[in-house]
């Protein structure tokens, strides 16, 4: 059902780590772990030192420190007893370790709305499709979400072709695909991926009868399908 | 004037709700086919060894008609004749039952060369009394076998809970076009 999958690129969401307060030969550990594990994670991690972040990284002897990040991860020295936290590295920094706490990082951050940040801006000829319906978590019983996730499903859409349709604004549409983006359930493709995939993906329906946007209007009409 | 019709079909368990979800749709208390329950497993007096049937007049000689297939396995037989040429599917599952994941699996198994290309959509009943398997296991259950249709808690009791379910079909089929 998914064939876009096979041949359409996928964008990984962007996570930034920022480390604060570790010696040099923290950060050096940090910086070759994400470079030869990095293939390992669902997200692009960067290292800032500044700016905006999702996830705060910092050395033991910063207490009590007030952060805006999604979620903390402190390094701390063998014996202090702090790496006793859940979110806590003992040092000396082990890779499994390092990759094991951001692997847990992106799943707290994915199952947690309020704590997943906007992504990057789309291309402006993105289209999108659905590869698995989106958890009750993100719907939020929410109509709307509900039927935008449905018009992604079928067949690959843009911005601007899902919000005509479904009637939607295009700021709430784009909210929602930046959500979604970020739960790694959204195959992401530009327009020349599109027109490549457009022939493989031809499925047929089950009913080969045609109809018009007109036919399913009547339809909804029909059958008292109103909030839309 | 050529009469239009279009056909939807409720699958599920017995006892899911789908006799209830025609009802909320139908314009005429629906044509059911139900008998004294002797299922000592299934709480409930009647249930449909047939099928259900209502239907739902869109005006200019269109209508929608709705079908029930029968719950028991020992139909299964007729589900599929049932689905066929089906402008959608809608599963209903019954979350109190002993094993909702593995009666899912069931209709999954026999609708299996119909889904990849029907319109369908799954509504999960019950989910207040029994919350456990989420609504997230059972699109889990679709996407390891590379399927991904809505998957929404319904209240078949609730109009608009249907009709939600019947939208999303309909979206389907709209994208399909």
């Amino acid at each position: 059902m998914n064939r876009e999958a096979a041949t359409a690129p996928q964008v990984k969401r962007e996570l930034r780590l920022h480390l604060q307060n570790l010696n040099d030969n923290d950060l050096a550990k940090v910086n070759a772990f994400l470079r030869i594990g990095g293939e390992r994670l669902q997200c692009d991690w960067t290292v800032v030192f500044d700016g905006e972040f999702e996830v705060l990284m910092r050395g033991n002897d910063l207490h009590g420190t007030a952060s805006p990040a999604a979620a903390t991860v402190c390094l701390a020295d063998a014996g202090t007893g702090q790496h006793d936290a859940v979110e806590a590295l003992a040092r000396p920094l082990q890779y499994e370790a390092l990759l094991d706490a951001l692997s847990a990082m992106e799943n707290r951050i994915a199952s947690t709305p309020a704590l997943r940040a906007v992504p990057r801006a789309f291309p402006p000829d993105a289209r999108f499709r659905l590869l698995r319906w989106p958890s009750a978590d993100l719907l939020q019983g929410d109509r709307d979400r509900q039927r935008l996730a449905s018009f992604l499903l079928t067949r690959l859409v843009s911005l601007d072709e899902l919000a005509r349709l479904s009637h939607v604004g295009k700021p709430q549409c784009a909210e929602f695909l930046a959500l979604l983006a970020t739960t790694g359930t959204l195959d992401i493709a530009a327009a020349d991926a599109v027109a490549a995939t457009i022939t493989a993906r031809a499925e047929p329906r089950a009913n080969h009868q045609e109809f018009d946007a007109h036919h399913f209007a009547t339809i909804r009409h029909g059958l008292g399908l109103t909030w839309r | 004037m050529a009469m239009t019709q279009h056909k939807i079909v409720f699958s599920g368990p017995p006892g899911a709700g789908k006799t209830t979800a025609i009802a909320m749709l139908s314009d005429t208390p629906p044509v059911v086919t139900d008998v004294r329950n002797t299922d000592a497993g299934l709480s409930k007096e009647l249930t449909t060894v047939g099928l259900d049937f209502g239907q739902a007049d869109l005006g200019n000689g269109q209508c929608v008609r709705l079908f029930g297939t029968p719950g028991q396995l020992r139909f299964d037989f007729m589900w599929r004749i049932i689905a066929t040429d089906a402008l959608g599917l809608v599963i209903l599952i019954d979350n109190t039952r002993p094993d909702p994941l593995d009666d899912f699996a069931t209709y999954l198994d026999a609708y299996a060369d119909l889904l990849p290309t029907i319109n369908c959509a799954v509504g999960i009943g019950r989910t207040g009394e029994c919350p456990l398997p989420t609504v997230d296991q059972f699109s889990s259950l679709l996407a390891e076998r590379g399927l991904a249709f809505p998957v929404l808690p319904v209240d078949v009791r609730r109009r608009e809970d249907v009709l939600m379910l019947v939208d999303t079909v309909l979206i389907q089929a709209e994208m399909r076009t």
